[in-house]
């Protein structure tokens, strides 16, 4: 009865006093920036709506701009970023309730936005990793879901370890590292829930999006497998040794593709 | 002079590094978010103090001891931050604040935040590249953040130019050194100035804009 009553408080405060914050990392987005920021605008306590650029020179930034978003361009133009842009949005933003969107979903409405949160107004809880209708990615399918096995089996109830659909408490992703590239959202997966914070996975339905070719796929299979290593390594779950050893052959294998989007 | 320093790492090394030189005796106070930077820290840079604080606690830290600080430099490795800290401190009267950027693609945006001292590592990039290829019509050589004025440098690359500049240093009376087509530094009179010279002049830059123009209608 407690917890029910305690539940239905957090509920109500949640609800009346939790603003949230929408961040879009982009790059050369200019055909989708207007209906993401428009889009997130409409979602409920949505206070500020974030675009951080990873240097485009189509006109994404001028339009974000004047669809009223706040605008940063990543601190460091590294390619692929993903993860600086996520950290400089979790740094920029205002809110109570920070959450990352792909602008390119094709689908996205205000709904989907307040789906993400709505676990954490609801006090059920601190970080929500967003999973859709749809097979998860082959980079999920054939890496991260078997390293999350071996090495985190109580992560491998989550469908889509890697999606990019996340929202969390503000304050949860001050507590952990982001890392540059592709292994930015597996390494937040493993991170916060090392440190205790509650985490769910919440469906989010059907995502029409862009899916990328395989042979852009074989950096973000390496960045992904490197990330869960390190941290297997910093957990002790495998021999420092002999997987530093290892990592650093895989980084000298010719994977034999150009294979860079 | 008391001074803060957010951030440990590339940038701020320099940063304290100045700051010291300019005051060797003032307090210099880095505040970082690892420990295991602020141990490293530590012993780089034994003089100051330095404090561990979660992102969250530098704005509460700041309005606590907002009259005591001097200068505040915030100098992460996240252009995000930095804007953030910036805007916080200029809003609570810090004397003097200076946001240093990772990304200079920044600038604008700071700026349009009214931080005044934004500091672009990466400025000297383009003019020092203009001035070993000598392939520009003018080049900022230095530009002065607390004045709008800076040294140029202005290629005369035929006889209207050559004309128009000398009558522009006369007109202002302003200070110029020549540097010849064979990279010989020559020093006045402005009738020493020739074709396929470039002439550093200190000005404000609301004249070498006005020059420019000039220069570029004979272009036209």
């Amino acid at each position: 009865m407690f917890r029910l009553l305690s539940r239905l408080v957090l509920w109500f405060v949640g609800l009346g006093f939790m603003d949230v914050s929408v961040v879009f990392p982009s790059k050369n987005r200019e055909k989708y920036v207007r209906k993401a920021v428009r889009t997130a605008f409409k979602a409920r306590h949505v206070r500020e709506v974030i675009i951080v650029d990873g240097g485009s020179s189509d006109n994404t930034v001028d339009v974000a701009l004047k669809e009223g978003a706040r605008v940063i361009i990543q601190s460091n133009l590294v390619y692929p970023g993903k993860g600086v842009a996520m950290r400089d949005g979790a740094y920029l933003s205002s809110g109570d309730i920070v959450v990352f969107v792909d602008i390119d979903i094709a689908n996205l409405t205000p709904q989907f936005i307040e789906k993400l949160y709505t676990p954490i107004m609801r006090g059920d809880a601190e970080f929500v990793k967003g999973c859709f209708g749809r097979a998860a990615g082959r980079v999920t399918e054939l890496v991260a879901k078997p390293l999350l096995r071996m090495f985190y089996p109580e992560l491998a109830r989550f469908k889509q370890p890697l999606s990019g659909e996340i929202a969390g408490l503000r304050r949860v992703f001050y507590q952990v590292e982001f890392e540059d590239g592709w292994g930015v959202d597996v390494g937040l997966l493993i991170d916060l829930y090392r440190k205790g914070v509650k985490i769910v996975e919440e469906d989010l339905g059907f995502k029409e999006h862009e899916m990328k070719p395989l042979h852009a796929l074989t950096d973000m299979a390496y960045q992904v497998a490197e990330a869960i290593l390190k941290r297997a390594i910093r957990d002790m779950k495998i021999d420092e040794v002999w997987a530093k050893k290892y990592i650093s052959t895989i980084n000298e294998i010719d994977l034999g593709g150009a294979g860079y989007a | 002079m008391r001074s803060i320093v957010i951030g440990g790492g590339h940038l701020a090394y320099f940063t304290v590094k100045a700051l010291r030189e300019i005051d060797p005796k003032g307090r210099i106070i880095i505040i970082e978010f690892t420990s295991e930077k602020i141990e490293m820290l530590k012993k780089t840079f034994p003089y100051v103090e330095t404090m561990l604080s979660s992102i969250d606690k530098v704005e509460e830290y700041i309005t606590e001891n907002q009259s005591l600080i001097d200068v505040l430099v915030s100098a992460t490795d996240s252009d995000a931050l930095n804007l953030r800290y910036a805007k916080y401190s200029i809003k609570n009267e810090v004397p003097i604040v200076i946001a240093i950027l990772n990304n200079p693609l920044n600038e604008p945006i700071f700026l349009k935040e009214n931080i005044k001292y934004v500091i672009n590592p990466y400025k000297t990039i383009t003019s020092k590249i203009k001035e070993i290829v000598n392939k520009f019509r003018v080049n900022i050589l230095y530009e002065f953040s607390k004045i709008n004025a800076g040294i140029y440098a202005l290629k005369i690359e035929d006889a209207e130019t050559l004309r128009k500049v000398q009558s522009f240093i006369l007109k202002n009376d302003l200070p110029f050194f020549i540097v010849s087509i064979d990279d010989k530094l020559r020093a006045g009179p402005i009738e020493n100035i020739q074709v396929g010279d470039i002439v550093c002049v200190s000005c404000l830059d609301k004249d070498i804009r006005s020059i420019l123009e000039k220069i570029k209608e004979g272009v036209g």
